[in-house]
């Protein structure tokens, strides 16, 4: 539980961000919002497949099996291959800057599944239990447990985000250096 | 030691995912560093080309 419950809020956010990334790209065209949205991509891809990955070898002692076409597990899937439709699209284009405009446009139609990740345990009837955390309710597990889940969450969360802005900067030093290498030539 | 019989239930499970876990963490870490070390040395050495370039008396001087 102190993996992947972490991990599928992290595909989540790291999600909301892509599609934040996109929003900008599209409508003010901000250069470093298109390079974000590269790095965030294979991030969110890796946090959605260990929480995919994780909650089935929870599952399996669990539940007595690996996976079910549940909605929730379904859903989840889908943001998978979202992430991996994205890592595909805006590396697709020699023009980098059509490149994240065509990720952005599924970035942002991708959306629609964060909701339904959401509430698929409300909405259908599924394996998968209900949420045991929401920002209205207390929570229904026991302290002893919840506040070491808040520790994991924060941790893999600032995680993320180190991660996120050193492979942003490390873009932006390597484009600036490609940039030199372009200009002139140097002998 | 203790005996297996004692060990906590599914620890295979527990193990297993803590491992996945750790081991593609440390990766990422490691891989997203080394990039960030090799852009900004390719930077540095691309600047430095392009002040030699701009200014060859300078670089003859010094030496």
């Amino acid at each position: 539980m102190y993996l992947h419950v972490p991990m599928a809020w992290l595909a989540s956010a790291d999600y909301v961000l892509l599609a934040l990334c996109g929003l900008l790209c599209m409508v003010w065209r901000h250069p470093l919002a298109g390079i974000m949205a590269l790095e965030a991509g294979p991030l969110g891809a890796t946090a959605t497949a260990l929480c995919l990955i994780t909650g089935s070898l929870w599952g399996k002692p669990g539940w007595g099996t690996w996976w079910v076409w549940d909605a929730r597990l379904t859903s989840m899937l889908v943001l998978f291959f979202l992430y991996i439709g994205h890592i595909l699209i805006i590396r697709a284009f020699d023009d980098p800057v059509r490149g994240q405009r065509a990720a952005a446009l599924l970035a942002l139609a991708g959306v629609v599944d964060l909701p339904i990740i959401k509430f698929s345990v409300q909405w259908w009837n599924t394996l998968h239990q209900p949420d045991s955390i929401t920002l209205t309710g207390a929570p229904t597990m026991s302290m002893s447990m919840f506040y070491p889940l808040l520790i994991c969450a924060t941790g893999f969360t600032l995680t993320g985000i180190a991660l996120l802005l050193i492979r942003t900067r490390a873009t932006l030093l390597e484009r600036r250096a490609q940039s030199l290498a372009l200009r002139e030539p140097l002998v | 030691m203790i005996h297996p019989a004692l060990w906590p239930p599914h620890w295979g499970f527990v193990l297993a995912s803590y491992g996945l876990v750790i081991t593609v963490l440390a990766i990422m870490i490691t891989t997203s560093l080394l990039r960030l070390r090799r852009a900004s040395q390719r930077l540095t050495l691309m600047q430095r080309l392009q002040d030699t370039a701009a200014n060859p008396a300078t670089g003859q001087e010094k030496d």
